[in-house]
């Protein structure tokens, strides 16, 4: 049986997938509201049903590194959620219908750096996964032997 | 190059070089600067038709800068402010024509959709069309088509408008519908409660809309309704069934639902008569009412109810900060106690207390309530204008986003009394409900390939990219935009801007007004400078920092008018010739010789003014005006027009001039109180955009104010109102003067408003002596030594 440890970066990678979900729906958002396949209010409002439930797993992902200790993950994610934090504090995480337009390259430029950084969490979530299946195959062999 | 030099006074011995600027040489307004006449530079191929008239688009410069490190260099803002459905209003403007494609639709670009404009290129014989836009060549088809001259010219230009004129207006077909052309509605939401009822503004109110209740623009679709609130919302039933109308009073706040919809938005023209005898018996039926509240967030649920199934015009009347309901305002200028300065602003003379802090909090909405409801009401093509009439903290930044967010207007009238307020009220209802006015409209601005917009500024919603959703716009409405180059170069040799508003007219015709401009692309700075509309520099201006004071931060908006200013002649400075550079001077150029007047002005405006004796309301009132108003309101606001009156008061003064056609005016003044002001013996007309004051010094010679107030003095204690025109010819002439002054700034101007020396409004006139030093502002003196210093230090 693999290890609990696989099991927990798998769970942080379906966690990162989901966030990273999350993002490419703003994306596409964005761009039907730049094409006018959307007017801003409905925009808005699709739009912020995804941002509280984005910042709220990217918390629990954030707790649960620093429970495991992993300190790289935990590094990463806390900065981000040093940002979350501060956007909420300035109550500029949710979008408003009258000023979206003025603030769609802005908006679009943090989600696009956000992807980035969610696409590179996932790749590392997948190797410690894949590391963390390995070596207790590793291990079991060995102790077979 | 054509520049202004400002020298330094030659200093008096002993006293420090550079302390003062030569008094003859400080650059003033001539009396046709004054009054906003384009200036000739404003269309660079002279005074060409085919260009978008000025007073329907003003660019800030009327050349595209080549590149953008040439516009960084020059220090100017290129931007446009355009006022699609201003009215004409100087001899020579006439009115926009109109232009009928038929079956076969306006002639548009096939892949951008840019409306066909005197400016697009003809090639192939007149067989095609090169947009001027994205340079897309397109057919013409074979109805449209017409030789070309000698020139590359249509030789049809002169029969069709859409080819020779700059402004034209396209009948719009059925595709540019989405429902049929929407009746004009009048909704109004009147305070009714025990503030609003003794100061008189209901009443007020109530005889403005009935003397234009047969003027109001429409015809037999017009709809009309009236509600009320104080606890509770009142209903009137107009029905023309019904021989008196009735009223339904609902206590029930929390939920709001409409008891009869059909018979209280009714048919103007078939219950005229249930309408009038309302409005003449409102004032008598509530008279008695002792009830404080104001249940406004109820109100206005009813009244949305009311219109969404049609939109139109809400007026939104407060006299009482809502305290009951939904969307209760609580009154945050009492709650806040004195609060410590923030930081010293930059052209601050004197001890450093501004206002900022304790004002600039004060500039931001509270209750989310009315921003989510204007938004509803735009997709409804409803648009509120709010007229604030009370004696507290009326929360304007609050109630007025229902304005802001739908393309109204906002009015506020501190401590309105109807002795003193009455007729300015009704001056401005009246022309508020009787000006030009279109429908549910959209409006798109389209810039050349190569240039885009960065920003609107305005009240509107934006509805997609560069589209703005405007439910009802006026012929006051005035919005600025601000252009930036896509790339780092332009290759092109020419930019165009074309503005575009598709509306429904009050007689329910669905148009299209077109303008359209174009500019050369020009590469030096000097030429940039050369071709400089400061009028439009002003305006534009005063829209970006309002939006900055509106954001929360009012000393950032005040420091953008004095960086704007300051970047612009240092731009200038870089490229004047050395010699000019070394003497102890300020340099301008000749069509930004007025900019630190106006931006001085601005500065010391009521929006802006760091001093402490402008309240949060009237400071967002005023900031609101500026951000919705053209360059008609802006510049008289920036640099207010003094004129003597103690002259020989008879004809020419005050007829029209046969040559111009313009009215004789008394002539200017500076705006500084030493001779004026100082002088008991004085008497003088103040007017900056929206007021227009008649200040009278105490000593003021009695033959003066026998001829012109028929009593020689005016401390008695009576209001101070002219003598009728009959009484003397110098009335008559005063009349006349402040007939043309009203004309002349398109109906904005209050009525005339006397102000004895030592009045409780001599403020307002002080105001607006802009060259005066205040307790925190500089002098314009001292202001042009400030600039001159910084440019010299930054460019030397």
């Amino acid at each position: 049986m693999a290890a609990a440890s696989f099991w927990f970066w798998l769970l942080m990678l379906a966690a990162a997938t989901g966030l990273m979900l999350c993002l490419v729906v703003h994306l596409i958002t964005y761009s039907d509201l730049e094409s006018d396949y959307i007017n801003p209010v409905d925009a808005t409002e699709r739009l912020n049903r995804f941002v509280v439930p984005e910042y709220a797993v990217q918390a629990a992902m954030t707790v649960l590194f620093l429970v495991t200790l992993n300190l790289f993950p935990l590094l990463c994610n806390a900065a981000l959620l040093a940002w979350h934090v501060q956007q909420y504090r300035h109550q500029a995480h949710l979008l408003d219908a009258t000023s979206i337009y003025p603030r769609l390259q802005e908006c679009k430029r943090h989600c696009l750096a956000k992807l980035g950084f969610y696409s590179l969490a996932f790749l590392y979530y997948l190797y410690r996964m894949v590391y963390a299946l390995v070596a207790t195959r590793t291990a079991h062999r060995l102790k077979e032997r | 190059d054509r520049f202004v030099t400002v020298p330094a006074a030659t200093p008096a011995p002993g006293v420090p070089a550079g302390g003062t600027m030569e008094p003859s040489a400080m650059p003033r307004p001539s009396p046709d600067e004054a009054r906003v006449l384009p200036r000739p530079q404003c269309h660079p191929a002279g005074e060409s038709q085919e260009q978008a008239s000025a007073r329907f688009m003003r660019l800030t410069v009327n050349a595209a800068p080549a590149s953008t490190a040439a516009l960084t260099a020059s220090g100017l803002t290129f931007g446009a402010v355009i006022q699609p459905l201003a009215p004409p209003r100087l001899p020579g403007e006439g009115e926009v024509p109109v232009v009928s494609f038929g079956t076969s639709g306006v002639v548009r670009c096939r892949r951008c959709r840019t409306y066909i404009n005197p400016f697009v290129q003809w090639t192939d014989g007149g067989r095609r069309w090169k947009c001027n836009m994205c340079y897309l060549i397109n057919e013409v088809a074979s109805d449209y088509f017409g030789p070309l001259d000698s020139y590359g010219r249509r030789t049809d230009a002169g029969e069709r408008p859409e080819l020779s004129q700059g402004t034209v207006e396209f009948v719009a077909s059925a595709d540019y519908m989405v429902r049929p052309p929407q009746p004009p509605v009048y909704v109004f939401l009147l305070d009714l409660s025990y503030h609003a009822v003794s100061t008189g503004a209901v009443e007020a109110v109530a005889a403005a809309v009935l003397s234009v209740l047969d003027a109001l623009p429409g015809d037999e679709r017009t709809q009309f309704a009236l509600l009320g609130y104080d606890s509770a919302v009142h209903y009137f039933n107009l029905s023309s069934k019904l021989a008196q109308f009735q009223t339904m009073v609902v206590p029930d706040i929390d939920d709001i639902f409409l008891p009869m919809p059909e018979d209280m938005l009714v048919n103007l023209a078939d219950s005229k008569e249930q309408a009038r005898a309302l409005l003449e018996k409102l004032p008598r039926m509530c008279a008695e009412t002792q009830n404080l509240d104001a249940a406004l967030g109820p109100a206005l649920k009813a009244a949305f109810q009311l219109m969404q199934h049609v939109g139109g015009k809400l007026h939104v009347f407060s006299a009482t900060l809502p305290n009951v309901g939904e969307a209760r305002v609580r009154n945050r200028e009492d709650a806040r106690g004195p609060q410590p300065p923030k930081r010293a602003g930059v052209a601050h003379s004197g001890p450093a207390r501004p206002a900022g802090a304790a004002q600039s909090n004060l500039l931001l909405p509270e209750e989310g309530f009315y921003k989510k409801l204007a938004v509803e009401c735009s997709r409804q093509q409803i648009c509120v204008d709010c007229w604030f009439t009370g004696a507290v903290y009326a929360d304007v930044v609050t109630i007025g986003q229902l304005a802001k967010h739908t393309g109204g207007a906002v009015h506020y009238y501190p401590a309105f009394s109807a002795p003193r307020d009455g007729a300015a009220l009704a001056a401005e209802l009246t022309h508020n409900l009787t000006r030009e006015q279109g429908w549910e409209a959209v409006m798109r601005v389209r810039v050349s390939q190569g240039v885009k917009i960065s920003s609107f500024h305005g009240h509107f919603f934006v509805r997609g990219t560069d589209l703005l959703a405007l439910p009802n716009v006026d012929a006051d409405k005035a919005f600025g935009i601000t252009l930036a180059l896509e790339e780092n170069a332009l290759t092109s040799t020419h930019v165009a801007v074309q503005s575009a508003l598709l509306y429904t007219t009050s007689e329910g015709e669905r148009r299209i007004r077109v303008s359209t401009a174009c500019v050369p692309v020009v590469a030096s700075v000097a030429e940039l400078h050369k071709l400089v509309d400061v009028d439009a520099v002003t305006s534009l201006t005063a829209k970006l920092a309002a939006e900055k004071a509106l954001g929360g931060k009012l000393d950032d908006g005040r420091e953008l008018v004095q960086a704007k200013a300051l970047e612009a002649i240092n731009g200038f400075r870089s490229v004047c010739p050395a010699d000019a550079r070394r003497s102890s001077a300020l340099i301008l150029s000749e069509p930004l010789r007025l900019l630190p007047l106006h931006a001085l002005g601005l500065m010391k405006h009521a929006a802006f003014r760091p001093e402490a004796d402008v309240r949060a309301d009237e400071r967002a009132a005023a900031l609101m005006r500026l951000q919705y108003l053209g360059v008609l309101h802006a510049v008289p606001a920036a640099c207010p027009r003094v004129m003597p009156l103690l002259l020989d008061l008879r004809p020419p003064l005050g007829a029209q001039n046969p040559a111009t056609g313009l009215v004789n005016l008394p002539p200017l003044l500076p705006n500084a109180s030493d001779r004026t002001v100082a002088s008991p013996h004085g008497v003088f007309l103040v007017e900056n955009g929206s007021q227009l004051l008649m200040w009278v010094g105490q000593s003021a010679p009695p033959a003066f104010l026998s001829d012109v107030f028929g009593r020689p003095t005016l401390a008695d204690g009576q209001p101070a109102v002219l003598a009728p025109r009959s009484h003397h010819p110098a009335a008559d002439t005063v009349a006349n003067i402040c007939e043309a002054l009203q004309a002349e700034r398109g109906g904005l101007l209050a009525p005339l408003r006397v102000v004895p020396q030592g009045s409780a409004e001599e403020a307002l006139v002080l105001r607006c002596l802009t060259e005066e030093r205040t307790v925190q502002m500089m002098s314009y003196d001292e202001f042009l030594v400030h600039l001159m210093r910084t440019s010299q230090a930054k460019v030397p």
